[in-house]
């Protein structure tokens, strides 16, 4: 895989999920293209170096957020996303035998999963951490419920858009200059 | 010869030390991780701007009139920035006045502080996030404090600074942004809808009320006596609350979205009120930063009368 196709997709797509898909926003659901990139990744490259990228595509994320400490106090958690990502490639990974790697559906219906994945770990770990004092998880929804109720339909969102960005990234896959270890289908 | 460290191996003592680090005790990331944020942000920052003019693009406000963008959008602004100010110095007056009976000592309350605005580009917002901290593109290096405050459409107030914003960027903290202190209990005033000369003078500063954010959603409420005439549509502005800076006294919270009596307290029923801006659908912010004394740009002082 070639690290520089990498990087200027990994721009893309974080630049695009924290700033673009405000237009794209239905109420408090935002749809986002980065769990594409990792399950196309996941999908395309081989294991050892789609779980690399899963990993600092999710520590990007972590560093396009912030969370308020004792009310004023900006601050980056380093975790919710990048192990989200991680054990959303590792549940990926063992389906990626299984499926067509190349038909865009397959992106939407993984494109959902994986963000599911996602959602549970970046929930859990705000969640232990709501324990730390002055420190409240960085959603305004009344309850953890509601929240993943929010980022349930979110990774819905994710999912159909998943499915042009998928059909996009596939026909980049020349680019990336993936080896042959996987199989495509 | 094999390598010292394997991939695989080194995935794992990376991912061990993310999880230590996720769960480490907040006041250990507070500042550090900023700051590293900032710098990962700083390559994205130009991207991230022009992505700001595509969300415009894709979707345009909508205006009723077919008037040059360029003077509507100035025209608009003295409009909203003299309401502003208009509002704020009834408060001011209100104070002195309350301050000169009471402790026989006349004190200006803010009056003589300067503020210059300054546009920013809201470039950043949590991803998938609501309500969450919005990063723009200007910093200390332009006169951003902790603190400073973010206002649209001249007096909407938007939100303040962070604590120690970067060199060329600053966090800004939406009002009712989770966990912003300063947004739990706000000193607000909920003014009539339309004010002219014939009213009374309670009408002119308003009616005094404390407000709660509502979980859950980005409204506030508080509570008022019941004889106090409050009425769906009236605007509510910010107080002198000293947990804001005082360029943003005057500035508008939003309106009153509902009324509701209380049964278990029938002197008193419950006023709801839907912030002014969405912070999170917003290209680019007012800042009213205080003026440095060497800074030669337009300058808008508080202590001025109204138009």
């Amino acid at each position: 895989m070639r690290i520089a196709v990498f990087i200027l997709f990994l721009v893309l797509a974080i630049v695009i999920d924290t700033r673009f898909m405000e237009a794209l926003r239905i109420g408090a659901v935002l749809p986002g293209i980065a769990g594409t990139l990792a399950v196309f990744l996941v999908l395309c490259a081989n294991r050892s170096h789609a779980l690399w990228a899963c990993l600092a595509i999710g520590l990007l994320m972590d560093f396009s957020e912030f969370a308020l400490y004792d009310g004023d106090i900006a601050y980056c958690l380093v975790g919710p996303y990048t192990l989200g990502f991680l054990f959303g490639a590792n549940l990926i990974l063992p389906l990626r035998a299984m499926v067509f790697s190349r038909n865009p559906m397959t992106f939407g219906v993984l494109a959902f999963l994986f963000l599911l994945a996602v959602t549970v770990v970046y929930l859990a770990l705000w969640q232990i951490r709501g324990l730390y004092p002055e420190s409240p998880p960085p959603w305004i929804e009344a309850s953890i419920l509601d929240e993943l109720g929010r980022r349930v339909l979110c990774a819905l969102y994710s999912g159909l858009v998943a499915i042009p960005v998928g059909w996009f990234l596939v026909r980049t896959s020349p680019l990336w200059g993936f080896t042959g270890s996987v199989v495509r289908r | 010869m094999p390598r010292l460290l394997q991939p695989e191996r080194g995935l794992l003592l990376v991912s061990a030390a993310v999880l230590v680090l996720a769960l480490l005790p907040t006041r250990w990331l507070a500042g550090w991780t900023a700051d590293v944020g900032a710098i990962v942000a700083l390559p994205l920052t130009p991207l991230r701007h022009a992505a700001s003019g595509a969300v415009g693009w894709v979707r345009p406000e909508k205006f009723s009139e077919d008037y040059d963008p360029l003077t509507l959008d100035r025209l608009e602004t003295e409009r909203d920035t003299y309401r502003g100010r208009w509002h704020a110095s009834r408060l001011k007056i209100e104070a002195l006045e309350r301050e000169l009976q009471q402790l026989q000592q006349a004190r200006s309350v803010g009056g003589e502080s300067a503020w210059t605005p300054r546009t920013a580009q809201v470039v950043r917002h949590n991803p998938g996030g609501v309500g969450g901290v919005l990063s723009l593109n200007i910093g200390a290096r332009h006169g951003v404090t902790a603190g400073t405050v973010a206002v649209v459409d001249g007096d909407r107030l938007v939100g303040r600074v962070a604590d120690d914003p970067a060199v060329l960027t600053s966090l800004l903290i939406p009002l009712g942004a989770a966990g912003d202190m300063a947004s739990e209990d706000l000193q607000a005033r909920v003014l009539p809808a339309e004010i002219d000369g014939s009213r009374p003078e309670t009408d002119v500063v308003g009616y005094s009320i404390r407000l709660q954010a509502v979980s859950g959603s980005s409204d506030f409420e508080g509570l008022v006596e019941r004889r106090v005439d409050v009425a769906v549509g009236d605007p509510v502005r910010l107080g002198m609350d000293q947990a804001w800076h005082r360029t943003a006294w005057g500035m508008l919270i939003g309106s009153v979205s509902r009324i509701e009596m209380i049964p278990s307290q029938p002197l008193r029923k419950r006023v709801v009120v839907r912030r002014a801006t969405s912070p999170q659908r917003l290209a680019a912010v007012t800042l009213k930063i205080e003026s440095d004394p060497q800074d030669t740009g337009a300058r808008v002082p508080d202590s001025e009368g109204p138009p």
